[in-house]
């Protein structure tokens, strides 16, 4: 399978034109991403939290709170490489419309993924500074969280991007956020430490990206980075460089306008 | 002579497994000259374009743009060209400035020139009351004028348009027919597909006639329609396409 050459000012054009239309949005897309993680923070954090204690050696809001800074960038960049990117593929064809300038499809789909990134970090960061009024933060080092949440959103963005680009119709993106992402969700020590689970579930979980964005996460938030934290960053990085070339490798084929 | 050959098109060709698409069509057109594909729907006319600006591969065949090959260097090629698609693919969540500059910065055009170059173009289409109208304020007319206007930021030498005036009122279809013929006298090449006699007529210098992929009539506008023994461009291309003893049967099988 031949891949076509990437400039990089092909891939920054495309996100400077998603920004465009972002930047107009962006006020009322702030609740419907940080809704979701404070309802799963008071329920949970403050709820269950209650009954809880100490987890992982730290107070279970702490705990939780961190998880969800993790996933709500998972979910936006979710989002924008599904819903989003679907209707740029096939409904608007917004894509096709860019391919027909010098940016190729591949372009498009590597500043698509970035973008997804981006959004990742922004209503990421926007729910750490959420846990910071909380005074969760323990470290300067959690200054550089929204690199790995860049890292993150990036890495969803390139899976979310490869099922849209398969999907048949857009239903089936439904079975893709409830099959996979829901269930990373809750299973990658977001809610409760895997150390205390089943085996099984235990090693499903070392699958999900997700699992050690929270924990890479985690540890710069209260200080103690480990030989741990650089195995989840060198985790995340290698497997967002492998996920990236499965929608550059079938766009192609999969976007016939 | 050869330099001002802009578009080169040789022997292409598209093929879906058995089903031929495209069969074996070649033409050149000059810089500053117009030439039209007319043909059925499903004749081809859409696939052909597609292969000259490069997001359809050709089975087998060539195109060049000013002698770049669009198979080898899309990237160049399309540095050149303007489109003018037959959906409008505008972007609404932008307004109309915004779809202006959204194209142009694919383009490598700075923001600011991106800016500059929009309101200059929204100017010559006649839309200059209308940059911060949300698209969906548009006319039919408005739209397709924006579109034309938005495949000129990037200065191409041909633009491409496939079935420019379909669906427009007759006011908007002669704005848009003024307008093309203003870029042709500043020596814009034109290459377009119509379901139109008048267009063509109006137009095109040349006019390639289409039948299931295949070139079945090409030459001077002017000229075809006397070839054949014919009044015009349309009743030509309705004999052609085998229309003439279609409408005899119909009508002996109702009398």
């Amino acid at each position: 399978m031949k891949l076509n050459r990437l400039s990089v000012n092909g891939i920054i054009h495309v996100m400077e034109r998603n920004w465009m239309s972002f930047r107009k949005l962006f006020k009322i897309s702030i609740f419907p991403n940080l809704f979701d993680p404070i309802l799963y923070l008071v329920a949970m954090g403050l709820g269950i939290g209650h009954f809880v204690g100490q987890v992982s050696g730290m107070p279970y809001l702490t705990f939780i709170s961190l998880g969800l800074v993790a996933a709500t960038a998972m979910n936006a960049a979710n989002v924008e490489s599904t819903t989003n990117a679907y209707i740029q593929m096939r409904l608007d064809k917004t894509y096709y419309e860019i391919s027909t300038t010098p940016i190729n499809l591949e372009e498009i789909i590597v500043g698509q993924a970035l973008w997804s990134g981006i959004r990742g970090t922004i209503f990421g960061s926007l729910f750490l500074l959420v846990t910071a009024g909380m005074g969760i933060l323990q470290s300067w080092i959690a200054i550089f969280i929204p690199i790995v949440l860049l890292l993150t959103g990036t890495l969803f963005g390139f899976l979310g991007l490869t099922f849209t680009l398969i999907t048949p119709t857009r239903d089936y993106l439904n079975y893709y956020s409830m099959l996979v992402i829901q269930p990373m969700y809750m299973f990658s020590n977001t809610f409760f430490p895997l150390t205390s689970v089943a085996p099984w579930l235990k090693n499903i979980g070392w699958f999900s990206p997700l699992t050690h964005a929270v924990s890479l996460i985690r540890q710069m938030a209260i200080g103690s980075l480990n030989l741990e934290s650089a195995y989840d960053l060198l985790w995340l990085l290698i497997v967002t460089i492998i996920i990236s070339l499965v929608p550059q490798s079938i766009v192609q084929q999969k976007l016939n306008y | 002579m050869e330099n001002n050959v802009i578009l080169n098109v040789n022997s292409i060709e598209k093929r879906y497994g058995d089903f031929i698409a495209v069969k074996n069509i070649s033409f050149q057109l000059k810089k500053g000259r117009a030439l039209a594909i007319l043909g059925p729907n499903g004749a081809g006319k859409s696939t052909t374009l597609k292969m000259i600006y490069a997001t359809t591969v050709m089975t087998s065949g060539h195109v060049d743009i000013r002698g770049i090959d669009v198979q080898k260097s899309p990237r160049e090629a399309k540095r050149r060209l303007g489109i003018v698609m037959q959906d409008d693919l505008l972007d609404t969540s932008l307004n109309v400035c915004e779809n202006m500059i959204a194209h142009a910065i694919l383009f490598d055009i700075p923001w600011s020139k991106a800016k500059e170059k929009a309101d200059s173009l929204l100017t010559f289409v006649g839309l200059s009351n209308y940059r911060t109208k949300q698209i969906h304020e548009l006319s039919g007319g408005m739209r397709r004028r924006l579109v034309l206007a938005r495949s000129l930021v990037n200065n191409p030498e041909l633009i491409i348009l496939d079935e420019p005036t379909t669906g427009l009122d007759i006011q908007s279809r002669h704005v848009m027919w003024n307008r093309l013929e203003r870029l042709k006298k500043q020596g814009v090449s034109i290459l377009m597909t119509s379901h139109y006699g008048d267009e063509i007529e109006r137009l095109a210098d040349d006019v390639l006639i289409i039948d299931h992929g295949q070139a079945i009539a090409s030459g001077p506008t002017s000229e075809i329609p006397q070839k054949y023994g014919y009044k015009n461009i349309e009743q030509t291309y309705l004999a052609l396409t085998g229309y003439v003893e279609e409408r005899d049967e119909i009508e002996q099988t109702f009398s």
